[in-house]
């Protein structure tokens, strides 16, 4: 960042001000006693912020940046970009974004250059577009948008580079021009530019100045001053209109700041050294107004009317480029820079204020970034730092002078361990300790005998802590520690590993001595604490759950001021309360950035710094709670070495790192105090395809299948100062009652939920652990699945029955039908059998009566006339046989059970009629009945006394004289039926009966039929025989 | 020298008495002459062609060949005669296999002597009778076929048979009489080999 101006008012600043007001160009200047932080906002896939033409952040918080290439929304850890897709009507209708507004309605409307407008309803992301349709009057004039502005009844006004002014109404979903006449008395309108409603106002800010319209009144006043040139600032081009939060118009014009004097109607002119074209104004919430202009961004002080000036420069704490197209202050009050063609930077009004040696001016490049493996102080108060490549500089903290400090000595190889004793430097090394005299500025070398240099020399020192000015503790790396007395030389040591003759057990990782003079050791063996009485050291142990310092080294032990005793362990850190000698054991889970705890200072406040291996993190012991901070928040290096840590005389904290120092006045941290809103973004169901499907989040309940039991809910914390800190909390109302920790995970996934109506609640911290004051809720409700169905049981169990007696039951009818089967075939082959035996039988019948009959035949041709007597006898066996025959053949073909019905019958009759007729004149008819007729079963008893009474009346219809007609009619009612035979044939001899005897002895003996024998010869018919029988249905 | 007007017969049947029994009838009748007798098959096919019979009489039943078999061999040897099957019992079945082996009629064997001289004088006067379910069979096998060589005027008769309709009533519908209603069942029983497999 260049500083170009400036009051200055903090010691450094002072310093500097005769170089910085070489730089200025103006009075009413202003200085600040702390420089904001930038930082760029980091790229992403997909996502161009470089040609940012306007920014909002909406009602919800999310940011949106309108740029060339899209509609980019932004929660902090994700963008979402919306681009024209040709195929999807529901995306923007152009990429090319002008301007940005959120009306009071939560729409947001985007403008844009050539591609028409856009009306966004984020919640249900439906899209609605506006384009210019020429034969449309109520259709927007123009595609390209240059501002839009809502009045108090919710109308939509905006202007175009038509320089027409449009307004909008919701109720009538069109758009109408407006009529206003802002031409010069040559007639000359002016392009119009922007435009801002207040009250009702229509503020229009054009090529000639400003004006207003009364959108009720319909007067017009114009501030620009004809004749005068565009270069005064009431006749400068009005580029941007900015009513602060006290009701104040702020003009800004391609030649600078104006304000607006409500009383006098007239616009102010704010001097700001130079000229700045000004593209955007705001206001942040101490009132200051942020301008973005053509070369650079100014901070204006409308109170006491200072500014000053942030331009782009070459590291990357500024601005990222001077052509600064539109500023923005979000509701945490971090501003945003877009800087046409080099993107957005975010601005830390108020960085956390933490200090490293690349902060500091007049730092050797040489030491900037070393790792700093030693601090002490000395007497006045320079802090001293030893470095892993046996360097040792020194800083005044009043100067912030860096300088290094060349003790002349040889072979210094890591410096392990810096304490000053009066005005000797004790140096502990990989291999040696060495005595430096400050004022003298040369080594000590009779510090120690020569045997207890041999005793001690090429052994690594680790720490060094004195107890008074004349005793030395001495932490070493393999032999324990020593004891040393400065005035009497005494040099004791203690070793912990006389036993075991194990090294580890002798290392050496932190002194401390407590305020009632008791000395703490923390060797890798344990941490142990010295018996003065007994003279030797005592283990000192604590007992809970996985924590041991046998096992975890402690890297710091520190009694705070409430008098208990505080560990910083590689499993967390522990804190042991005296007055209760209860123990509470922290660790990630609770907050904390890691679970290795390096070092450990208290400030005046109570609160304690924890150095990590992940950062610092400030324990808040009221809260029990940690804020955590990292190098974003400014500080050098995030990973700490162990027990590298000094607060000094003036209460500055000091802590090493492996690439860096960082340190602080804690009183000066500026902690985020911003109450985030948290929003769930998304809730997504796991497909079948196994996929996460969003779901659109509209306010109401989620309805969700009974398979649709996994789910992702996805949240945000809005702050964006340092969002990948950002905590969360949630609970699930029929899953957990309690708040459940999900650390900077911004999404939680649940699997297989059972079916119910759920809650979602979720909490989310600002970068510095500040909660969010609400949470935010999503509820769903996954269906019941039937087996849950109360009904579902009793149903199964019925059903189970019912699909058992099912079974039961085909069992039951495979059996029967089995059975069945068995029995039909038993009884098919028996009846085969017995056919084949009774067709034997008949076959050996018929032809045995054949022979008889023919037998009979050749006898009767024989004999002639020779024996005449015998004739009759001869024809009766004639007959006889050939009768027998005739019956053999009609009962066969009655037991045939394939003929037994009233149709069978009637074939029969017919067939056999049909040849008895045949070589006849006779008419035979036969009539009333079909196939239908096959349903009606005749016993068959009743079947052969019918055939054979029909048969009879056939041949005896053939006897007659003169017959011409004979007809068979049946006819079938549901139980019975009637068969009428009728002949017109006369007696052939006078007295003779029309009916034979047989026919009549035929209808005497039958036993299962009704019928009735009607002559009649005067009726044409000579005789009738009427058959009705009982039938049954097939 | 037999008359011209003299109708030879040949009867195939193995048993002495029906065989001879008809010889006698036939030899008594003024129109039919019995020229040989046979009570083989073998020995009748080997002298069928020299006999040169208008009618043979053929049991259905002999000891060395089914009769459907037989019909097919003497047709097949000797096709100027007309075959008429003697039966015991009127089996539907055994008769329809017989008409389509070449079988032009057939007769019970009980057939009073009257007329089985009667059914001789229907077949040389070119009829023959079908009863209602040898018409259902044929008219079966008629719709099975690709090649029908029958007229419409005989499916026509087919038809009125199988629906029960007497031969006196087919006549009337088919404006003509009873014998030539019989003459188309006889065409009928000549044209069945032709599209009928047994």
């Amino acid at each position: 960042m260049d500083l170009l101006t400036g009051k200055m008012k903090s010691y450094i600043q002072i310093k500097n001000i005769f170089i910085l007001l070489l730089l200025l160009t103006s009075i009413g200047v202003f200085a600040q006693n702390q420089e904001p932080s930038f930082v760029n906002v980091p790229p992403s896939n997909g996502v161009s912020l470089n040609l940012t033409n306007d920014m909002l952040q909406d009602s919800k918080g999310f940011i949106w940046f309108g740029t060339t290439y899209g509609l980019v929304r932004y929660d902090g850890k994700n963008f979402v970009v919306y681009r024209y897709n040709s195929v999807d009507t529901n995306s923007i209708s152009f990429d090319d974004i002008s301007c940005l507004f959120e009306d009071s309605k939560g729409n947001l409307w985007v403008g844009t250059f050539g591609g028409g407008l856009n009306r966004f309803d984020a919640n249900r992301e439906i899209i609605t577009r506006f384009t210019n349709n020429q034969s449309d009057p109520n259709s927007i004039n123009n595609n390209t948008t240059l501002s839009i502005s809502e009045d108090k009844n919710g109308n939509i006004w905006l202007v175009n580079s038509s320089s027409k002014i449009q307004k909008y109404e919701y109720s009538a979903n069109n758009f109408t021009t407006v009529d206003i006449n802002l031409a010069d008395s040559n007639g000359i309108s002016p392009s119009l530019n922007t435009l801002l409603i207040d009250d009702d106002l229509l503020w229009i800010g054009h090529s000639k100045g400003l004006s207003y319209y009364n959108i009720v009144s319909h007067n017009i006043h114009h501030f620009y001053i004809e004749g005068k040139p565009d270069t005064s600032f009431t006749n400068s081009p009005v580029t941007t209109i900015f009513k602060d939060s006290n009701g104040t118009l702020w003009i800004g014009t391609s030649t600078g700041l104006n304000k607006y004097l409500k009383d006098e109607n007239a616009l102010q002119h704010i001097k700001l050294g130079s000229s700045y074209s000004i593209n955007s104004i705001l206001e942040n919430k101490s009132g200051n107004l942020w301008l973005g202009t053509n070369n650079g961004l100014v901070n204006y002080n409308p109170a006491t009317n200072e500014y000053r000036i942030f331009k782009a420069g070459n590291n990357t704490n500024s601005i990222s480029g001077n052509f600064v197209k539109k500023v923005l202050v979000n509701n945490s009050g971090l501003l945003w820079v877009a800087s046409y063609n080099f993107g957005v930077t975010k601005c830390i009004l108020k960085p956390k204020n933490f200090k490293t040696l690349n902060n500091l001016k007049d730092v050797p490049a040489s030491l900037k970034n070393k790792s700093i493996t030693a601090i002490s102080e000395d007497r006045e108060r320079k802090i001293y730092f030893g470095t892993q490549d046996g360097k040792i500089f020194f800083l005044n903290p009043e100067t912030e002078k860096v300088s290094a400090l060349d003790v002349k000595a040889k072979n210094i190889t890591i410096i392990n361990s810096l304490a000053v004793n009066k005005d000797i430097l004790w140096i502990g090394t990989d291999n040696s300790i060495l005595n430096y005299d400050l004022k003298k500025k040369q080594l000590v070398t009779n510090t120690f005998s020569s045997e207890q240099k041999k005793e001690i020399g090429d052994i690594g020192i680790k720490s060094i802590r004195f107890q008074s000015d004349s005793v030395a503790w001495i932490g070493t790396n393999s032999h324990g520690v020593f004891n040393f007395n400065i005035k009497s030389k005494e040099l004791k040591t203690y070793t912990f590993n006389k036993e075991q003759n194990n090294k580890r057990a002798d290392f050496i990782l932190d002194i401390y001595i407590d305020r009632k003079d008791n000395l703490w050791i923390s060797a890798k063996a344990g941490v142990y604490k010295f018996n003065y009485d007994a003279g030797e050291f005592v283990p000192f142990e604590i007992k809970k759950n996985n924590v041991s310092f046998n096992r975890n080294n402690v890297y710091s032990i520190l009694e705070d001021s409430n008098g208990d005793f505080l560990f910083g362990t590689t499993n967390g850190f522990i804190k042991l309360d005296q007055k209760t000698n209860s123990l509470i054991h922290f660790t990630q889970k609770d907050g904390l950035p890691t679970d290795v705890i390096t070092g450990i200072v208290e400030c005046d406040n109570g609160s304690l710094w924890l150095s990590t291996n992940n950062g610092l993190s400030l324990f808040n012991p009221d809260k029990k709670s940690f804020t955590n901070f990292d190098e974003e928040d400014g500080l050098q290096v995030n990973i700490f070495n162990p027990s590298v840590y000094y607060k000094s005389s003036d209460g500055t904290i000091y802590f090493g790192g492996i690439n860096g120092l960082t340190f602080f006045n804690p009183k000066a941290i500026n902690l985020n105090k911003f109450n985030p809103p948290v929003l769930i973004t998304s809730l997504k169901v796991l497909s079948k395809e196994g996929e996460f499907i969003q779901r659109i989040i509209d306010g109401k309940n989620i309805e969700l299948e009974t398979d649709e039991n996994t789910l992702k809910i996805e949240f945000i914390s809005i702050d964006y100062e340092n969002s990948a800190k950002n905590k969360y909390q949630y609970k699930l109302s029929s899953f957990t009652d309690e708040w459940i920790s999900n650390g900077t995970d911004n999404s939680v996934t649940f699997s297989n939920l059972p079916d119910g109506n759920y809650l979602f609640q979720v909490m989310g911290t600002n970068s510095d652990g500040v909660w969010s004051e609400k949470s935010a809720t999503i509820s769903f409700v996954i269906k019941r699945s039937i087996l849950r169905a109360w009904w579902f049981f009793p149903a199964l169990a019925v059903g189970l029955i019912l699909i058992l007696f099912i079974i039961h039951l085909f069992i039951l009818k495979t059996k029967v039908k089995q059975a069945l089967e068995t029995e039909n075939k038993r009884r098919h082959e028996h009846e085969t059998s017995s056919r084949k035996a009774a067709a034997d039988f008949y076959d050996e019948l018929a032809h045995s009566l054949t022979r008889i009959s023919l037998a009979n035949e050749i006898v009767d041709r024989k004999i002639g006339m020779a024996f005449i007597e015998i004739k009759p006898l001869i024809n009766s066996i004639a007959e006889n046989a050939g009768r027998l025959y005739e019956n053999l053949q009609d009962y066969i073909w009655v037991v045939n059970p394939r003929n037994n019905s009233v149709y069978d019958l009637m074939i029969r009759l017919k067939d056999y009629g049909d040849e008895a007729y045949s070589n006849t004149n006779i008419n035979f008819i036969v009539d009333g009945f079909s196939e239908e007729h096959k349903n009606a079963i005749l016993e068959p008893d009743l079947k052969r006394e019918v055939l054979q009474l029909i048969k009879e009346g056939i041949n005896n219809s053939l006897k007659h004289f003169n017959c011409q007609r004979v007809s068979l009619t049946s006819s079938v009612q549901p139980d019975d039926f009637e068969l009428k035979f009728e002949e017109d044939g006369l007696e052939l001899k006078p007295n003779q009966m029309l009916v034979s005897n047989k026919i009549e002895n035929m209808i005497r003996k039958t036993e299962n039929l009704i019928i009735l024998l009607n002559e009649d010869i005067e009726s044409g018919n000579s005789i009738t025989i009427t058959v009705k029988g009982r039938i049954n249905s097939k | 020298m037999l008359s011209k007007n003299i109708i030879r017969v040949v009867i195939i049947e193995d048993d002495e008495i029906i065989r001879k029994s008809y010889t006698s009838i036939i030899n008594d009748s003024e129109k039919y002459i019995c020229t040989a007798d046979y009570d083989n098959f073998e020995e009748a096919i080997k002298n069928i062609s020299k006999d040169e019979p208008k009618i043979i009489l053929i049991d259905s039943v002999l000891p060395e060949i089914t009769g459907v078999e037989g019909i097919r061999r003497i047709k097949s040897a000797y096709s100027k005669a007309d075959i008429l099957v003697l039966t015991f019992l009127e089996d539907d079945k055994e008769i329809f296999d017989a008409l389509c082996a070449g079988a032009c009629g057939y007769l019970t064997k009980n057939t009073k002597p009257e007329n089985f001289i009667r059914a001789l004088d229907v077949i040389v006067r070119g009829e023959a009778s079908m009863n209602t379910n040898i018409a259902k069979l044929v008219l079966d096998s008629v719709k099975r076929t690709k090649k029908n060589p029958l007229t419409s005027k005989e499916i026509e008769v087919l038809h009125q048979i199988a629906d029960g309709k007497s031969y006196s009533m087919i006549a009337e519908k088919l404006l003509t009489n009873k014998e030539t209603v019989r003459s188309q069942i006889k065409n009928i029983y000549k044209k069945l080999p032709l599209f009928t497999k047994t």
